[in-house]
């Protein structure tokens, strides 16, 4: 009975992850360039009373064995990097990438190189193409003064349209990973790269299945909010069953002690 | 006297172990390849305590009523968990677009790498290392099939870095990216799954190999782009709870039947 206050109570732990889960990703219905999580479980060890072939006498062996779980724990929980939908904007640049790459940005502080997949870009006071929080793109790139207008291509030259014709003004770059969902999301659209992600391989749009760039659009947040309600009710009624045991449990302790009074 | 309290004993603690089971099935009702256990029970009759005594024609003691309806200890069956056993019906297909999940539709399991030998699951939701190897959320590497069984797993990895475009897994399980095939999913599936136990992470183990080898997927697809739910049934756990729970009370009713019993028989037959 104390075993399945802990299992039922480690269901209620793992619900929680998941209901959790599902409400940051309701919460960023919106946020451009956000890509949904989701929760995966696996089971708990198992405590083997007996093993099936167990010798039971002279000539028989048990058919079946007697193994009992001990719960259940939150396996992974890992980003969906499916391609969300297209947002026109007109704004020249907001940048959207057309494939699995990301844009390498450096974070204003620290200079570390992380990597976003919301390219809703603007100028700073230099003239430096950077996001709204100050971060810059890497390699950066400045606009000049004098520029009427800028083309980004698909391929990510960058081009500044002067009085003296087009000029270009830079080449942006895309980031590959081997295996994406091993990026640590660290906020603010952010990823840092891991051991489990695998080094960046930075390369020029277009090339080698990173994506091409889309200039004046936004990817808008991957988040289907049907699936995420339906996923909300499996957690929720999960999370009520394993109270209901627990419930049970907890009558079940209480009538033994009640047993002798 | 206090004999008749271990039958109800014996039925609590039973109860008690149902009750253990279920509370894992439901803790594991959203786990993706997880399959539910079930408990059986078995009659456990204590020694027959008195023979049959056919040939004697001359009662030797006056006639009581259990000479002529021999209770053979039957009087105390006591019951005790025979075995659990685990049910591989298959779970429901959930849609996930991923291209690494796989749904195993039919018996058939995955062969896994794990440092405690081969092991076998039915969560397909795979994952890419960092260096391109294919593997299981524990991050344990998913082995290609291989002609032979005795191979060192290490040769049947599956590796897809150096490779570009789309990953496109077909229902025998052959792994292609954009057209070049690149392994064949090691798919298996056992003759005997009574040997097939549980090891937790969502694992199976064969417990005996050498009468129940894992034989080559016939009756499985594999389904990219899909996971296989839990199998357990909510409906069905709710009520089987309900029921261990009631008949754990009346477990409990008998013993405290007993415990005043046993107390009269203290108290009440001094007095008199």
């Amino acid at each position: 009975m104390i075993k399945a206050l802990t299992t039922s109570a480690t269901g209620l732990e793992a619900q929680q992850a998941n209901i959790d889960r599902i409400a940051n990703d309701l919460a960023n219905v919106n946020t451009d360039g956000y890509k949904r999580e989701t929760t995966e479980f696996a089971d708990l060890m198992y405590e083997n009373i007996k093993d099936p072939g167990a010798r039971q006498g002279a000539n028989t062996v048990s058919p079946t064995g007697i193994q009992k779980g001990l719960g259940v724990k939150v396996g992974s929980a890992h980003k969906i990097f499916e391609q969300g939908s297209v947002k026109m904007t007109s704004n020249p640049y907001d940048l959207m990438i057309e494939g699995k790459g990301f844009i390498p940005v450096s974070l204003p502080n620290t200079g570390e190189i992380v990597f976003t997949r919301a390219g809703n870009f603007k100028l700073d006071s230099q003239g430096r193409i950077s996001l709204s929080n100050g971060a810059l793109l890497e390699p950066a790139i400045t606009i000049p003064s004098e520029a009427n207008g800028v083309v980004i291509t698909n391929n990510g030259e960058v081009k500044a349209l002067t009085s003296q014709g087009e000029q270009v003004v830079g080449q942006i770059q895309l980031a590959n990973f081997i295996n994406p969902q091993g990026l640590q999301a660290i906020g603010n659209n952010f990823y840092k790269s891991t051991a489990a992600s695998g080094q960046a391989q930075t390369l020029v749009p277009g090339e080698g299945g990173t994506g091409t760039i889309l200039q004046g659009a936004l990817e808008s947040s991957n988040v289907n909010v049907a699936n995420s309600m339906i996923e909300m009710i499996g957690a929720q009624r999960a999370y009520e069953m394993n109270t209901r045991v627990m419930g049970v449990a907890d009558k079940m302790l209480e009538a033994t002690s009640n047993i002798v009074r | 006297m206090s004999k008749p309290l271990w039958p109800a004993v014996s039925g609590a603690v039973a109860r008690d172990f149902e009750v253990e089971v279920i509370s894992n099935n439901l803790a594991n009702v959203n786990t993706n390849g997880f399959k539910k256990d079930g408990v059986d029970f078995k009659e456990y009759l204590s020694k027959k305590e008195k023979m049959d005594d056919l040939t004697a024609d001359i009662p030797r003691s006056p006639v009581k009523d259990k000479d002529l309806y021999p209770l053979d200890g039957r009087d105390q069956s006591f019951v005790v968990v025979n075995g659990t056993h685990t049910s591989f019906k298959t779970g429901g297909l959930k849609v996930t677009d991923n291209p690494l999940d796989l749904a195993l539709n039919g018996p058939g399991f995955l062969e896994v790498s794990t440092p405690n030998g081969v092991r076998y699951t039915k969560s397909g939701a795979l994952k890419l290392g960092p260096d391109g190897r294919l593997m299981t959320t524990e991050g344990h590497p998913v082995l290609a099939k291989s002609a032979d069984e005795g191979a060192d797993p290490a040769s049947r990895y599956i590796n897809i870095s150096g490779r570009e475009g789309q990953l496109h897994i077909n229902d025998r399980g052959e792994l292609y990216m954009n057209d070049d095939l690149v392994a064949t999913l090691g798919v298996v599936e056992f003759g005997d799954m009574k040997n097939i136990r549980k090891t937790g992470g969502l694992y199976f183990e064969n417990k005996d190999p050498k009468a129940n080898p894992p034989q080559a997927a016939i009756a499985t697809n594999v389904k990219q782009g899909m996971l296989e739910t839990s199998n357990v049934n909510p409906v069905e756990e709710i009520s089987n709870l309900i029921r261990a729970n009631r008949m754990f009370e009346q477990d409990l009713k008998s013993m405290k039947t007993v415990n005043e019993m046993l107390q009269k028989e203290a108290n009440e037959i001094g007095k008199m």
